[in-house]
């Protein structure tokens, strides 16, 4: 096997990871920001990476910007906000063809990150702050995605359990921001927000493919030169939480009624029994020979999907399905046996081997999906926690079913949630 | 076997067809981890009514997506398991005309190769199996009526195609797959699961002489019927259903924003080979030029608050139909409707640039490249192509062919058009 760890260097306060590879077409830079998640900053954060792509002074509007993209043979420029337990990160990424593909010898990837780094560190704005028309836009726009979530029901499940889970906490946060926000922000506001959020925020740029790096590195040092920045980052927090079974329900317009779950550990990526935490995810619902599968949907037929999941900084396990709404009692109670079996030892030989052998090959799986190399690697590098794959390969073949079991013990269900269609109220006073 | 190089791309190619009408198809991918295999029947959610040997059938909507739930069902057990022992991930999907069965491993890849083999053409139906998965793809269709572009998309195909069976939900209905029986499965699997109605496609860092000889292995002990004479009664409704007027109607659902589809159908099918492509290109092309993220309209669309950033547009080519769409949220769903139809008709006056036609091109060979890093989209579109025999490699030889006056013809055939407007219930 090659090569797969990336060589890391500091830059002025900014972090650069490399990883030399000529097994794609293509070649990626990643640019991510992290800044702490909370009620004050959620909005402003996650207006900017939409503004910032609205153009640059070189490339001062869409058009611009984009004709410059097309003619670098269609480099994908995007733009992507997501939450990291309780870090709000601002992600920024390129994807050029390698130019041996091409007719033509300009250098793509080269072009396309300085491009990346101006839109970045040279917005349009005036004294006064940022363009104003384009920030009332992105204002419009924003206020849209927020409401959206509503149109996908799966989605919109998660996120209500989450939200009714973290009550008064920064994680119940839309990583998209809030609504009510956005008449407090300005052009001017705004702008020296941005100045002390770019100045202030650990950075991490990575670089996945065929390219010569030092070239990469000269461009951080001229466009990237932020000598405020601060890069480490902060082990979570550890939040006290007492949990008191919970449960919440939500009518809409809808044929298919959803039943969530949100679960409590005290185990997240930093700990040492993280591994054993994900094997139990693994044998609960993260696959089609899970307990949730098989015994909700392919046993007693009540769903399509019923599912796992585990976020890994915060320690949760959210659990996802979709019934008819008389059965809720049924498949509660079903998904409520399966997390006591587990607890009490009762996985066979074979769910477990099943398990680690799909995880195994989906940590294999990662080495051939750039982005998710990218992904992995911030892992590590938010919690604090190095594993490399080869780390998790090993771990994982030593996870025993004891192990399972003592995790299962550390999990507690927090918040059952039940969106159903109209007329489904009768099921907030459900005896639990 | 044949070797086939395309070195503009540098991928390698190995095809063979087995005696038993298989078509084998391996891309050699060096340094790729993971080995990833489709195998795929010629047979989808259109193939409700059909000619096998002299006979008429009629089968429930959803089958063909039905039989793919079955055929995971084995005797002794769950093929999920069989695949999950030898650290592989299995999945299968139905679309209008074909129905996909895959696996990914990162090893023991000649084992998960024989499981897809021997699981795929091994079928397995009992009145009680049948029966229970019954409450399962309910809940799969109940689940898609909830989803807002789900509706959209069949509410323009319904307009569009009206009766056709390409204007029904995949899986059909609820009340239509209660008809489903253990003897329309075998009725249907017997009919479009011969070796020589599918297709392998395998892509792997494995020495494909090696693989070849895996599946050969494989299929020459296996007994088949020859092959039977199937014809499709859909391949000449198609068109004689396919809309003459401007149609617009509404769908009332949970959603927070509305949400616009308009679509154009072709007025001609049944394009093969380079003509498949090149009609694919041109209309990709036409529709970014008018539309795409670096045009003129789309800036304007959504400084005037008619689009988010959600706007898009896709083209569906099959044999047997072909259609464009366009659409996304809308707070004015009405106006976007008639701004699109004004924009299609401001470009047939003005004609396009050429710069800018240049600068779409390269911006579709860089997207094309693009994709090729992934083993799914290969081994997806590729199979695609086969059965319209069209190569998925000799996308770039085409689209440098295309000239400005293919985008030109192609805009001059997007004339009626029929549209779906989702609201707030």
């Amino acid at each position: 096997m090659k090569q797969l760890n990336f060589i890391t260097e500091e830059i002025h306060g900014t972090r650069l990871h490399f990883l030399q590879t000529d097994k794609y077409k293509t070649t990626i830079a990643v640019i991510n920001i992290a800044i702490d998640l909370t009620e004050e900053n959620v909005t402003k954060v996650a207006l900017l990476p939409y503004l910032l792509k609205r153009g640059c002074k070189n490339y001062p509007s869409i058009i611009k910007l984009q004709e410059e993209l097309d003619s670098l043979y269609g480099t994908l420029l995007s733009i992507d906000l997501f939450k990291r337990g309780e870090q709000q990160i601002v992600q920024f990424s390129i994807e050029a063809v390698n130019e041996r593909y091409l007719s033509s010898d300009i250098n793509v990837l080269l072009k396309a990150f300085i491009l990346l780094t101006q839109v970045i560190v040279e917005p349009l704005n005036t004294e006064e702050g940022f363009n104003k028309a384009y920030l009332e836009t992105e204002k419009l726009l924003l206020a849209n995605r927020v409401q959206s979530i509503l149109d996908d029901k799966i989605r919109y499940a998660e996120y209500k359990t989450i939200e009714h889970m973290y009550e008064g906490e920064p994680y119940r946060l839309l990583v998209y921001g809030q609504t009510e926000d956005l008449k407090e922000i300005d052009g001017t506001n705004l702008y020296k927000f941005y100045l002390n959020w770019l100045h202030s925020s650990p950075i991490d740029i990575f670089i996945v493919g065929d390219t010569d790096i030092s070239e990469i590195s000269n461009i951080i040092k001229n466009n990237f030169n932020f000598l405020g920045s601060k890069n480490s980052f902060q082990p979570q927090k550890e939040r006290k939480f007492s949990i008191k079974e919970k449960l919440v329900t939500e009518e809409l317009d809808i044929n298919q009624s959803k039943l969530n779950l949100g679960l409590r550990s005290k185990i997240n990526i930093s700990s040492d029994a993280y591994i054993d935490l994900l094997v139990y995810n693994g044998i609960l619902g993260g696959f089609a020979h899970s307990k949730l599968f098989v015994n909700v949907r392919e046993k007693a037929s009540l769903a399509y999907y019923a599912s796992s999941k585990l976020e890994s900084h915060q320690g949760i396990i959210t659990i996802q399905s979709g019934i008819e709404e008389e059965q809720f009692t049924a498949a509660l109670k079903i998904i409520r046996e399966q997390l006591v079996m587990i607890r009490n030892g009762q996985v066979s030989e074979q769910e477990l081997v099943l398990t680690k052998a799909l995880y195994k090959n989906q940590f294999m799986e990662i080495i051939d999906q750039p982005r998710r190399l990218v992904d992995f690697q911030y892992h590590s590098i938010l919690s604090g926690k190095r594993r490399t794959i080869m780390d998790y390969q090993r771990s994982i073949a030593e996870v025993k079913l004891e192990d399972v079991v003592s995790v299962a013990n550390q999990v507690e269900i927090d918040t059952i949630y039940f969106l159903t269609g109209r007329g489904g109220k009768q099921y907030a006073n459900i005896k639990l | 076997m044949r070797t086939l190089n395309y070195s503009n791309i540098a991928e390698t190619l190995y095809y063979k067809q087995l005696a038993n009408g298989l078509r084998v198809f391996i891309l050699h991918k060096k340094d790729f981890q993971k080995t990833y295999a489709t195998f795929t029947t010629e047979y989808g959610s259109i193939d409700s009514s059909f000619v096998v040997n002299g006979n008429n059938y009629e089968v429930p909507d959803g089958i063909a997506h039905f039989l793919e739930h079955k055929m995971f069902e084995e005797e002794k057990g769950d093929v999920f398991q069989d695949f999950a022992k030898l650290g592989g991930q299995t999945n299968a999907f139905t679309t209008f005309n074909r129905t996909t069965y895959l696996f990914s491993s990162t090893e023991n890849v000649r084992e998960n190769l024989e499981v897809l083999l021997n699981f795929v053409q091994n079928p397995y139906f009992t009145d009680e199996n049948v029966n229970k998965e019954k409450g399962i793809i309910a809940q799969e269709i109940k689940m898609y009526q909830d989803n807002p572009d789900w509706r959209l998309y069949f509410g323009l195909l319904g307009l569009m195609y009206q009766e056709s069976p390409i204007s029904k939900d995949i899986a059909g209905t609820v009340e239509s797959i209660q008809r489903i029986t253990k003897e329309d499965l075998s009725l249907c699997y017997n009919t479009f699961y011969h070796p020589s109605n599918m297709v392998l496609f395998i892509v792997s860092s494995w020495d494909p002489i090696e693989l070849l000889a895996v599946v050969e292995n494989n299929q020459t002990p296996k007994k088949f019927t020859s092959s039977p004479d199937i014809s499709r009664n859909h391949h000449h409704s198609m068109q004689l259903l396919t809309k003459k007027k401007e149609k617009t109607i509404e769908i009332k659902l949970a959603v927070a924003i509305p949400k616009l589809l308009i679509g154009f159908s072709d007025p001609e099918t049944g394009l093969t080979g380079d003509q498949y492509l090149e009609r694919e290109l041109s209309t990709l092309i036409m529709l970014e030029l008018i539309f795409g993220k670096g045009s003129k309209v789309f800036t304007e669309l959504l400084e005037a608050g008619l689009i988010d950033n959600d706007f898009s547009f896709e083209y569906q080519l099959e044999k047997q139909y072909g259609f464009s769409t366009l659409g996304g949220s809308s707070k004015k769903p009405v106006q976007l409707l008639g701004r699109i139809k004004a924009e299609l008709n401001k470009a047939k006056e003005d004609g396009f640039d050429s710069q800018m036609f240049e600068r779409v091109k390269k911006k579709k060979i860089g997207e094309y490249l693009r994709r090729l890093n992934y083993p799914e989209y290969i081994a997806n579109q590729f199979t695609k192509y086969v059965f319209n025999d069209a190569n998925l490699f000799d996308m770039l030889k085409v689209l440098e062919e295309i000239k400005l006056k293919d985008i030109n013809d192609r805009l001059e055939q997007f004339t009626d058009f029929s549209a779906v407007i989702v609201n707030k219930a």
